[in-house]
């Protein structure tokens, strides 16, 4: 650029004034520019501070958010940890109790629906008694109750009135059993047992007409009863001595089977095997011996298993007439009590043996039976590894002794076979079939018959004895 | 301290750091747990900070008895108190429920006997 000089002092003076002018404004200007930074720059300063105050607010902000989220994070953590635990626990506690309910129901002595002890508790409770009195030679009564036509009650009102009874009859029940020792079960369904330690029949047996009369008094209206208009119980009563070696069993069967006596006996009362009922009768079957162990008795050639009818103010025979008692009844009773591992026979031959000799003996001896007799008979089958014995005490009519005695000597002067066809062609002859089932008794089970006729001061006592090998 | 219920008993004997349960603890909910909870809690102050529960005779404790244990062990982590729990192997619950409360504090000494 080239500046134009002036050239002389008017033009100096002006070309000075324009500069000091132009100074001027640039001083002013140059004023206004550091005015301006400054403020600028005060500007800035104070919004960097402004800036950092917020970052460090923002860094603390996201520090306690951190810390929040740390904690929310550590809570939920816990919180997963105790659900997890709760969970687990709930199962595991789940798990727990089930087994114990398992266990308890196991364990558990008490019937449910009736709150008397239950089966499980009653054997238990059996065998402990049972053993305890055979020690101490004491003697253990038991009362098996059956409701009286409970199944015509059920169809009648239906199963929740049927259980409303149950439980009253077992509330009677209960009420009536008064001792600590003794024990009120329902055995099952509508059937009640009472254990009675320490007791002879006699007081079993009023017992058992106490809980007969209770629950009479309950008044529950039953109008399917064949024996009354209320709900009624039968009760069987028996009273063991046991010895060592019995078997509890024995007992429930024998009372079992007085109480089937009482049910044929009219029901509505309490029937005993030694103690005559409302109608002076006496139950039947009196005495079951078991004698040790079956294998070791078995095994050495000892019997095992007696069963005998023993006196009363019946003979055998007028009950096995008129009680109706049966020949099949007998043969199951008795072959409940042949252990199923029973060898050389099997046990249903046993019973049909059973069941037939029995028959053929009773009903021989009922034809030669005397009608006035009052003295006792009896009837008693034994077992032992090697055979099977019937032994049949009756009383015979003197008019029948002649008779007797003349059939007697027949049958033991001829082989069987042969008594069996002199009896078949007699029979042919006379149209009666007298002798032929004792004739096929001794054939068909090799039967071995002795016997002995003994005079009484009042009357013949014959004494019949069978023995079938095994 | 004791504490008994109907079917159950927590005991503190003075002087002791152990607190042992024994029964059947079925109470409903945590407010009910509240008395046991505050017994554990004088027995941890007052045993210096380190404590152990005898649940050997505990056949049961139910949900609101665990969740109210959970919390005792999250209270011990914040204090980082000594915990040891003595569990027995008789009662099948204990060896199980009790190794997850070592995940809330890990360093709870665990013995089953």
């Amino acid at each position: 650029m080239t500046v134009d000089r002036p050239s002389n002092p008017e033009a100096l003076l002006k070309r000075i004034a324009e500069l000091e002018a132009l100074l001027a404004d640039s001083e002013i200007g140059m004023s206004i520019a550091v005015e301006h930074g400054d403020t600028i720059e005060n500007e800035l300063i104070t919004t960097n501070q402004q800036l950092e105050q917020e970052i460090t607010q923002k860094e603390v902000a996201q520090r306690h958010l951190q810390e929040l989220v740390d904690a929310i994070t550590t809570q939920n953590t816990d919180l997963e940890i105790i659900l997890d635990t709760l969970n687990e626990h709930s199962d595991n506690m789940d798990q727990d109790m089930w087994e114990e309910l398992l266990e308890s129901e196991q364990r558990g002595t008490t019937d449910a629906l009736t709150g008397l002890s239950n089966r499980r508790h009653f054997d238990e409770y059996l065998d402990q008694h049972f053993n305890s009195c055979a020690r101490h030679k004491r003697p253990i009564s038991l009362l098996m109750g059956d409701i009286d036509f409970f199944k015509i009650y059920n169809d009648t009102y239906g199963h929740p009135q049927g259980d409303e009874c149950l439980k009253q009859v077992a509330s009677a029940i209960d009420k009536t059993v008064r001792r600590d020792l003794d024990l009120a079960v329902r055995y099952g369904g509508e059937e009640f047992a009472v254990i009675l330690p320490e007791t002879e029949i006699a007081g079993a047996k009023t017992l058992a007409d106490e809980i007969v009369a209770n629950v009479e008094a309950l008044k529950l209206v039953h109008e399917g009863s064949g024996v009354s208009d209320v709900v009624t119980i039968s009760i069987g009563v028996h009273t063991f001595y046991p010895k060592r070696g019995d078997a509890s069993k024995a007992l429930i069967i024998r009372a079992d089977q007085v109480l089937y006596q009482a049910k044929e006996q009219g029901r509505n009362q309490a029937c005993s095997a030694d103690i005559p009922n409302k109608k002076g009768e006496k139950t039947l079957i009196t005495q079951v011996k078991t004698y040790g162990k079956f294998d070791e008795k078995m095994s050495r050639g000892q019997e095992y298993l007696e069963l005998a009818f023993s006196p009363s103010s019946r003979p055998i025979t007028e009950r096995w007439q008129n009680n109706g008692l049966s020949a099949d009844f007998l043969a199951d009773y008795f072959g409940s009590f042949i252990p199923k591992e029973m060898p050389k026979m099997h046990h249903n031959q046993i019973k049909g043996a059973v069941a037939y000799i029995a028959n053929e003996l009773l009903e021989n001896a009922m034809k030669f039976a005397n009608p006035q007799e009052n003295k006792a008979s009896s009837l008693s089958l034994s077992l032992s590894d090697k055979n099977l014995r019937f032994t049949l005490i009756n009383q015979v009519n003197p008019e029948n002794c002649d008779k007797l005695v003349a059939f007697l000597e027949e049958f033991t002067s001829v082989d069987a076979g042969d008594f069996f066809v002199i009896q078949m062609e007699r029979n042919i002859e006379t149209g009666s079939e007298s002798g032929l089932g004792f004739a096929t008794m001794v054939t068909d089970h090799d039967a071995k018959v002795s016997w002995k006729l003994s005079p009484t001061p009042e009357t013949m006592q014959l004494t019949t004895q069978v023995v079938i090998d095994i | 301290m004791n504490i008994e219920g109907e079917n159950y008993a927590v005991k503190h004997p003075k002087d002791s750091a152990i607190v042992s349960f024994e029964g059947t603890i079925r109470l409903g909910g945590m407010q009910e747990y509240a008395e046991i909870l505050d017994l554990m809690n004088t027995a941890l102050d007052e045993s210096g900070n380190a404590i152990t529960l005898d649940v050997k005779g505990l056949k049961l404790l139910n949900s609101s008895g665990i969740t109210m244990m959970s919390k005792f062990v999250i209270g011990c982590r914040g204090k980082q108190s000594q915990l040891k729990i003595v569990a027995s192997k008789d009662v099948p619950w204990q060896g199980k429920s009790l190794k997850n409360l070592q995940r809330l504090l890990p360093s709870i000494e665990l013995v089953v006997e």
